[in-house]
């Protein structure tokens, strides 16, 4: 329990560790766009350069992108296989009598697992280099300007990271639950599927009633201590922009241009 | 002697048909004091410490902090900048994901410029010393540790009261030990006054002055020494005496005589060992 980490977050001090969570966000944000630019293969080699790139500058093991990748995997393949076999374009390359396989499926089915491989790769990436509680920052300070026309985002960002907060207190309460449970007799991991998810439920009511608890005595707590919504309050988090941060941007944008004039 | 809180003939209820939780309670802390607030669950002692700082109203008398009004609504911020809490559950008063966000949070919330508050935060840790702990999450923390850094996040205020809600009730002996021994180096030190919401009788007798609660009224107040020679009170609204004074009510039955009563084990000791000498 003492080394339990929130979401994905693997420490490091490579530079995109070190990047604003603002640019991550942006640069995620605008690769998901620019990923649909792409349309033949030098655009998609650039695409690949690039977060190939990305991936050895984080320096993370690419046993953590692997385990991101993982359970999309399944949905890579079968869209690569959809599209070999349903895509009628081109020349005729394999006729195995009930099916055929097209030079243009091929390509279409490669294309498409790429720009999947891609995306995951890069979101993977700010998840992997940002600690929620950074994000959340970052969600905040980027949607600051909708808090005009009346957006919660003050009160989003909060909620967030209270509930970051409170996920390891509702783990180790949800394994104390659960040893009090099996001492009166509950089976959580043998019997059939329906008995299993029936015991579910006796551990799930005391942590409900004890988190509405836990919410009651935060909010009081909150309220002691001058909390009263988020106007004029200043925060102890501070984001950088700094020269890094402008890079990231000023290399996406050329990405950005590359694949406008290669595309076809 | 400053008078900083003043409660006038106060009364409250939850709710209007239930009966009074406080029946028209009055009572004064003094600047620099530990006072210690004792009774039985539902005698309104936490009733009491939420009145103190504007988080409920009296439904009839006055609050005053200071000289601010709880029922003014202007005041109330006031009130709760000079009031701090902390409360019984360490975990369910710990707001940020990590010592520095915890502490930071009432600062924030005041609207300070970082830099000060970064200064401010340096300073409360210190005092708490946590000052290594900066960067832990709260899972990782004691619950001693976690009830020092709510003390922190409210030192850092800048208060003149602490009110300690059953602070120590969730403790482990030691915890227990770590948070009173920090509380009175921030009275000693900072002359902080301290109201310590208890119903652990040992922890109330090292305090300068006790006021003992029993379903909604005041029902004694004083030096612990002397609260304490009205042993059978205490008893009969459920609070267990300190073991040596257990010790001492049981020997003057058996007709041995201690003039004063003691309230620490070591006097007791001492008591004992010269008690044949004297007489």
């Amino acid at each position: 329990m003492q080394n339990i980490i929130i979401g994905q977050y693997v420490p490091g001090q490579s530079f995109i560790h070190k990047l604003d969570p603002r640019a991550k966000l942006l640069t995620a944000f605008l690769f998901v766009i620019i990923v649909f630019l792409a349309n033949n293969w030098l655009t998609y080699a650039l695409l690949g350069a690039f977060t190939l790139i990305a991936v050895f500058v984080s320096r993370l093991p690419l046993r953590y992108i692997y385990n991101g990748l993982k359970p999309i995997l399944l949905v890579i393949i079968l869209t690569f296989l959809l599209h070999v076999f349903l895509t009628k374009e081109g020349p005729l390359l394999f006729d195995f009598g009930f099916l055929e396989v097209y030079e243009g499926g091929v390509k279409q089915g490669v294309f498409i697992s790429l720009r999947l491989l891609f995306l995951i790769m890069i979101t993977s990436l700010l998840t992997l280099t940002t600690t929620p509680i950074d994000i959340t920052v970052g969600i905040e300070s980027l949607l600051g300007p909708m808090k005009k026309i009346g957006l919660p985002v003050h009160e989003f960002a909060l909620m967030m990271s209270i509930a970051l907060r409170f996920i390891p207190t509702l783990l180790e309460e949800t394994e104390k639950i659960m040893k009090a449970q099996s001492a009166r007799g509950a089976q959580f991991s043998s019997g059939p599927i329906k008995e299993r998810l029936k015991s579910i439920v006796p551990l799930l009511v005391p942590l409900f009633v004890s988190a509405f608890k836990r919410a009651e005595d935060l909010a009081m707590a909150m309220e002691a201590r001058g909390y009263r919504g988020g106007e004029g309050r200043t925060s102890i988090r501070l984001l950088k922009w700094s020269g890094k941060d402008t890079t990231l941007f000023i290399i996406l944008l050329m990405l950005s241009v590359g694949l406008l004039l290669l595309r076809s | 002697m400053e008078e900083l809180i003043s409660v006038q003939n106060v009364s409250f209820r939850y709710q209007e048909e239930h009966p009074y939780v406080l029946k028209d309670v009055g009572l004064s802390v003094q600047k620099g004091e530990w006072l210690a607030i004792v009774g039985h669950n539902g005698s309104g002692k936490s009733t009491l410490a939420r009145l103190l700082n504007g988080l409920l109203l009296p439904e009839k008398g006055d609050v005053l902090v200071e000289g601010f009004n709880s029922r003014d609504e202007e005041s109330i911020w006031e009130i709760r900048r000079r009031v701090g809490i902390v409360f019984q559950n360490p975990d369910n008063q710990f707001v940020g994901t990590s010592v520095q966000d915890d502490v930071a949070f009432g600062l924030e919330n005041s609207g300070m410029p970082r830099e000060k508050m970064l200064k401010r935060i340096a300073e409360s840790v210190k005092k708490v010393r946590m000052e290594d702990f900066l960067d832990q999450e709260p899972h990782r923390l004691s619950g001693g540790q976690k009830q020092r850094v709510a003390i922190a996040g409210i030192i850092a205020l800048r208060p003149s009261i602490v009110i300690l809600d059953e602070a120590t009730s969730m403790l482990d002996p030691a915890g227990r030990k770590e948070v009173l021994q920090t509380m009175r180096e921030l009275k000693e030190e900072e002359g902080m006054t301290v109201i310590s919401i208890t119903h652990d009788l040992e922890e109330a007798a090292r305090a300068d002055r006790m006021i003992v609660m029993n379903a909604g009224e005041v029902i004694d107040e004083g030096v612990p020494v002397d609260v304490f020679e009205k042993g059978d009170m205490l008893e009969k609204i459920g609070l267990d005496l300190p073991f040596p004074l257990q010790v001492q009510r049981a020997l003057r039955e058996k007709g041995y005589d201690f003039s004063k009563l003691t309230l620490s084990q070591e006097e007791l000791v001492n008591e004992l060992w010269t008690l044949q000498s004297k007489s």
